[in-house]
Order: C-alpha cells, then structure tokens, then sequence
C-alpha cells in the first residue's frame, strides 16, 4: 500500500490508549484517504459514516449560526467516534470508552490544522 | 454566537444554565420545539429552524452507532468557531440540545447538559 502523507500522524493516534482505528476522511464523498486501524474494523464503512457525521454536523452548525465546526465527539455505550478538520479533510478516531478523550483531542485539533 | 438569547417558552431546566450564553432546547423526534428558545444575533427566533437541523444530526449518529457495533449514542459535542453544541437523547424519544459560547470551557458544557437531562426529565413527568 502506498504510503501516504498522513501515514504517521494516523499511527501515532492509534498508539493511544483504546484507540482503535484513526483515518483521514474526504468529508465530501466519505472516501478514506488513509487509515491505520486495527483487524476486524472496517476503515470504509467507518469513513464514510464519520464523512456523513461531520458532513450534517456542520450543515446544522451552519444553519444555527454557530460558525465553522472545529471538533467533534458522539459518545457511545461501548466507545465513541471523534472528528476533527477543516474544509474537506476530516481527522477521525473510533476509541474504546478507556480512551484519554482529552489527549486525544488535543493532539487531533493540533493534527488537522495541517491537513491539506 | 455572541448575540443568542433564550427567551419565551423558558422551561424551569433552563435555569441551571448560567448567563446569557448558555441555552436548552428541548425537540421531540419529529424535530419539534417542545420547550426552549433560540434566537440569533438579530433577535429573530430561530429554534425551530436549530431543532429541525440538529434533529437531523442525532438521527445520523444513531445510524452511525447502529453500524459500528460501539451501542447507544449517549452524547455528541460539537465544537465550532463561534459556539458549542451538545446534545443527548432525552426521554420519551425526544432530544435534549443544550448551546453555549465558545468561550466555555468543554467539560463545562457536558456538565450543564447532564444537569438540563435531570431537569428536563422532572419537567416532562409533570407536563404530562
């Protein structure tokens, strides 16, 4: 597989406690750009469901006035989903509920203000 | 979100939020308005409008749960440039939104919307 830019930035996420699986998503066809993530995910269809996410985030956000959507985190019973990015190029991580959300979203709020 | 005011239709859950800033909306699953206002920064109400769009965002988080085996959704917080917005299924099927500017602090917001949660509860036993 093709090495990409985004390559080590995925795999320093997804060394982080209960991260299991982190990809550069096109917010516009939910297609994954990269990803690093562990056996038994399903990069595409987890793509393409955080794509459409952040796509209705930020059409709701628009709608309502509240600016451009910078971050993002859905919470789960057994885990949670969490976004981050700009324009069409979308940061995500699916984690476990022992992740450190904190941490995590340092580092990916960081992270996306580079993605071009 | 500078100029966001709740007024009108102000439930008693509204309460634990601390200044002018910080606003609950409570929508049923239909999208509906059930208690809550928002206005932008002209004044003009704008919550059915923020209900309809925001009803469409947790229904996508369901779908998306649904697919990735990780259970229930129990929150979803959005952080924007102007304004964070968290949300969390509130009972009876409806959805609990509760809004804040962006100079509050994140854990902050999750907190006020676990105390709205409680109180929106008490308020829809005794409405119905």
């Amino acid at each position: 597989m093709t090495k990409t830019p985004y390559a080590e930035l995925l795999a320093m996420l997804s060394r982080h406690r209960g991260v299991v699986g982190s990809f550069v998503v096109s917010e516009r066809d939910g297609l994954a750009v990269d990803s690093n993530v562990q056996i038994g995910v399903h990069a595409e269809a987890v793509a393409a469901l955080a794509a459409a996410l952040h796509r209705k985030a930020r059409l709701a956000c628009g709608a309502a006035g509240c600016g451009v959507v910078t971050f993002l985190r859905l919470d789960a019973e057994k885990g949670g989903v969490l976004a981050a990015g700009r324009d069409d190029l979308v940061l995500v991580t699916i984690s476990e509920a022992r992740a450190n959300i904190g941490l995590l979203r340092v580092e990916m709020m960081r992270a996306a203000k580079a993605l071009t | 979100m500078g100029g966001h005011r709740a007024r009108g239709r102000r439930i008693e859950q509204v309460s634990v939020l601390d200044g002018s800033d910080q606003h609950a909306l409570l929508v049923d699953g239909d999208g509906l308005v059930l208690a809550g206002a928002y206005t932008d920064g002209d004044g003009k109400d704008v919550a059915e409008v923020v209900a309809a769009e925001l009803a469409g965002v947790s229904s996508e988080a369901e779908r998306a749960m649904r697919h990735l085996g990780l259970g229930a959704w129990t929150s979803l917080l959005v952080e924007a440039d102007d304004a964070i917005v968290a949300m969390t299924p509130g009972p009876n099927g409806s959805l609990l939104v509760v809004t804040a500017s962006r100079k509050t602090p994140v854990g902050l917001v999750r907190l006020l919307l676990d105390r709205v949660l409680a109180r929106a509860r008490d308020w829809l036993v005794r409405v119905s």
